[in-house]
């Protein structure tokens, strides 16, 4: 019976919630504490948001007690920092102890509590914001001018007394800018800021903290403009710059004083000049053309230059006396390698260009001047002909009577062409060899010379052989002078070693180097040196140096036209080709049968029936 | 006596110059008869750095320990055993105090610390799974509070305190549960004697950053 009747108790009340319910009221929700602080470690103030109020006016109460103590307080004010929140003055606020406080959300049905919050006071101070921020531009006298940002501690915060310590925050940007820059303060309550665009407008703010806290609020903005105009260099910076550069300046100015000319040809690598293989174009700046013909005895030359450059000379191998040239040839060439002991020996030198009929060299002595002035008149008369028409056929069937000059077979007339070898004044013998024609010809260098081997070169080899023997050289080289128009089937091809041709003369052969020319265009030949290139012949280096001459083509009259070396004496040779045309002396060769040019090098190695010995005359 | 003033003096400016950070110009004040004696403003100065930092340890273990072992936040705060002594709670209250006053009641403070410091230390092994660091921090705070008491007692010789022994340094009663064999319980114990030294680090601080304030006039403060 009891039991039915709780049962109908608990029914209806249940049954008036329900309809309560239904009428849209309900207990308040429950209410949560977001939020305490203090803002200068002496009061304190909590905050909490209410919840559903169930649709009836609700109150909210708020109890707290502290930790060791047993008396519950309700809160002290409730206006003082807004609704929904609890004030603790100084007089209830007491740090290191821990408050427990719980809030209350109470209606007519019902009664809500929070969660309970512990808060100690000590460490949820977060403090007002800076006051009084001022912005000024400061310029002083010695130094860079700065902006300089001021503030004031919060009002409520004690920090005259030390109670509250706090630390500062700035933080600036120009208008434009998006990010801030924030610099540390520590606990003054001033800052410089040194780095700054002039002419731009600046926002700043400034925060604080305690010691151990929560950072304040940013304080309001404030900006300051800076002028345009402003000078933000400083002295000790452009002296710093003047000095680094004026260092800079002199460690440069060393450097290419000590290394300028290494620096240069780093820099600005010198143009390769033409290179000439084995010619040492030094010797050209040295101003002897003795030296720099005696340079081309040392090896091979190709003649590179058209025969219209050339001067023509005219050569003529004579075995005239040397005994005159002895001792000026020796005077001529004391510097050189070979050794001129007896050049009149050498037959095959250029003794004979003064010693020949046909010598148009002026200083030749007086013993030649006869035949030398002899020779003139045609000589020049050749000389202009040759001139005009200086590429040699070599065609064996057309020998042209234009070299008539050169009468190598008439050489018996000029008895003093070829130096004789005397006994007394042995004369090493001079290296020959045959010069090859380099021909531009069709069928190639090779191919022409190739064909070098004729018999002219034989007979060169034997001529040089006879006169080596001495005695009766003069006589056997009037024979084989005069041979040698016979053989025009083969070409006479000039030797140049440079070509590396397959030319292989007899090796009986000696050769001569045209040694140089002097300044009359006088041909000085001197005995090959051994250790030219591409010679399979002997060379015999003779104690005569000779000066080279670069045979200018060969006339169909089997006349060797040489010239002095134009790469030597460009100079030189448009002036002794003027003044000394007759001095000169040409020979030319014919025995090719195949048009081509003659090239002459400085290198040119004459065959010895070609030689004038006449040259011999010329020498100084 | 002198001597031995002396050294322990150099000893604790030894110290603290090693981590404080500031640079006071320091004049030794040397009399005729008492000896020689650092200026106050220079020694509370240093005081409250010191305390500054002690401070900052304590708040840096704080911070491990919770994290380390979380505990409910209502179960923690059991009172201290420092409760005892009475300290000024509001400022008002504290600038009331003398200097005397001030320096008698921290080193009694300290005092009260050096035992349960010690058995923090002992007890921090047992802990299961204590991070070295944990112990590191602890030795670290004892050390330096040692150094603070010494500090003091220096400054209270110059400002000719007699170190009364009427208060009685506060008796730590909680070991037991420190060495409480329940692990929830010894960690409890130790969550709340670290939160308490934290909160009388803290205290400590501030009392000697007042004392600063109040005799070095002006830029310091």
């Amino acid at each position: 019976m009891q039991e039915n009747v709780t049962r109908a108790v608990v029914f209806t009340l249940l049954l008036c919630l329900n309809i309560r319910l239904l009428n849209g009221e309900s207990p308040p929700g429950k209410p949560v504490i977001f939020k305490c602080s203090s803002p200068e470690k002496e009061t304190f103030t909590c905050w909490w948001k209410p919840g559903a109020n169930g649709g009836l006016p609700t109150n909210y109460t708020l109890t707290y007690y502290k930790e060791g103590e047993d008396t519950i307080y309700e809160c002290p004010d409730y206006n003082t920092s807004g609704p929904n929140s609890c004030y603790f003055s100084k007089k209830f606020t007491s740090l290191w102890s821990v408050y427990i406080i719980r809030v209350y959300a109470t209606n007519k049905m019902g009664i809500s509590a929070s969660d309970e919050r512990l808060v100690d006071v000590a460490y949820i101070v977060e403090p007002n914001p800076p006051k009084n921020v001022t912005l000024e531009i400061q310029q002083p006298e010695d130094g860079k001018p700065y902006l300089w940002i001021k503030w004031v501690p919060p009002t409520l915060a004690d920090t005259a007394s030390g109670w509250l310590l706090l630390q500062y925050e700035v933080r600036l940007k120009h208008e434009k800018a998006v990010e801030w820059e924030i610099y540390f303060a520590g606990q003054q309550t001033n800052f410089k800021v040194l780095s700054f665009y002039p002419g731009y407008k600046y926002l700043v703010h400034v925060r604080c903290k305690p010691d151990h806290g929560l950072w304040s609020k940013w304080s309001e903005e404030h900006s300051i403009e800076i002028p345009s105009d402003l000078n933000m260099n400083d002295e000790t910076t452009w002296i710093f710059v003047a000095i680094l550069s004026a260092v800079i300046c002199l460690v440069m100015v060393w450097a290419v004083a000590f290394k300028g000319y290494r620096m240069m040809t780093c820099i600005l690598p010198p143009v390769p000049g033409p290179k000439i293989k084995g010619f040492d174009t030094r010797l050209l700046e040295t101003g002897k053309t003795e030296e720099f013909l005696t340079a081309f005895g040392c090896q091979g030359f190709p003649p590179t230059s058209d025969c219209e450059d050339l001067l023509v000379e005219f050569l003529e191998v004579n075995d005239s006396e040397d005994q005159q040239l002895m001792p000026s040839f020796s005077k001529k060439y004391p510097g050189q390698g070979v050794k001129f002991r007896h050049p009149d020996r050498d037959n095959d030198s250029g003794h004979g260009s003064c010693d020949s009929p046909s010598l148009l060299s002026e200083k030749c002595g007086g013993p030649w001047a006869n035949p030398r002035t002899f020779h003139i008149p045609k000589v020049i008369e050749k000389l202009e002909n040759l001139e005009a028409n200086i590429t040699c056929t070599w065609d064996p069937l057309n020998i042209s009577t234009e070299g008539k000059i050169f009468n190598f077979h008439t050489n018996g007339s000029r008895s003093s062409t070829w130096p004789l070898p005397q006994p007394s004044q042995h004369k090493p013998r001079s290296p020959y060899h045959s010069t090859a024609e380099v021909c531009k010809l069709p069928m190639g260098p090779k191919a022409a010379l190739a064909t070098v081997l004729d018999k002219s070169v034989k007979d060169a080899l034997k001529f040089s052989k006879s006169i080596e023997i001495g005695g009766e050289e003069k006589a056997v080289k009037k024979m084989e002078v005069e041979s040698f128009p016979a053989k025009t089937e083969q070409d006479t091809a000039w030797l140049l070693p440079q070509e590396k041709t397959p030319f292989i003369p007899e090796k009986t052969l000696d050769y001569v180097e045209i040694h140089k020319v002097n300044k009359d265009g006088a041909l000085s030949l001197t005995p090959k040196q051994k250790n030219s290139i591409d010679q399979t012949e002997k060379p015999q280096a003779s104690e005569i140096s000779k000066e080279y001459v670069k045979v200018v083509r060969v006339t169909d009259n089997n006349i060797l036209v040489l010239v002095p070396d134009p790469r030597a004496q460009n100079k030189e040779a448009p002036r002794s080709l003027q003044q000394n045309q007759a001095e000169k002396d040409t020979s030319c060769f014919t025995a090719t049968p195949s048009n081509c040019r003659l090239h002459l090098g400085g290198s040119d190695y004459l065959d010895p029936a070609s030689l004038t010995h006449s040259f011999h005359g010329q020498f100084e | 006596m002198d001597g031995k003033r002396k050294a322990s003096l150099l000893l604790i400016l030894l110290m603290s110059s090693l981590f404080l950070g500031k640079s006071m110009a320091l004049k030794v004040i040397c009399g005729d008869t008492a000896g020689c004696f650092l200026p106050l403003p220079y020694l509370f100065d240093r005081a409250a750095l010191m305390s500054g930092h002690i401070h900052f340890l304590s708040s840096e273990l704080f911070k491990e320990f919770g994290m380390k072992y979380p505990q409910n936040s209502k179960s923690f705060y059991m009172q201290c055993h420092t409760f005892s002594i009475a300290s000024p709670t509001v400022k008002t209250e504290a600038l009331k105090l003398s200097y005397k006053e001030f320096i008698n009641l921290l080193i009694h403070l300290l005092h009260s610390w050096n035992e349960p410091l010690k058995q923090l230390i002992k007890e921090a092994h047992r802990l299961a799974k204590a991070p070295q660091s944990i112990v590191t921090k602890v030795e670290n705070i004892r050390r330096r509070t040692l150094q603070l008491l010494e500090g003091l007692k220096i400054i209270g010789r110059q400002v000719n305190l007699e170190i009364t022994n009427n208060r009685k340094h506060a008796v730590w009663s909680g070991l037991p549960f420190l060495r409480s064999s329940d692990e929830k319980l010894q960690q409890i114990a130790f969550h709340n004697l670290v939160y308490c030294l934290l909160k009388d680090a803290h205290r400590i601080h501030t009392y000697l950053n007042v004392m600063k304030c109040r005799i070095t006039s002006g830029d310091h403060c």
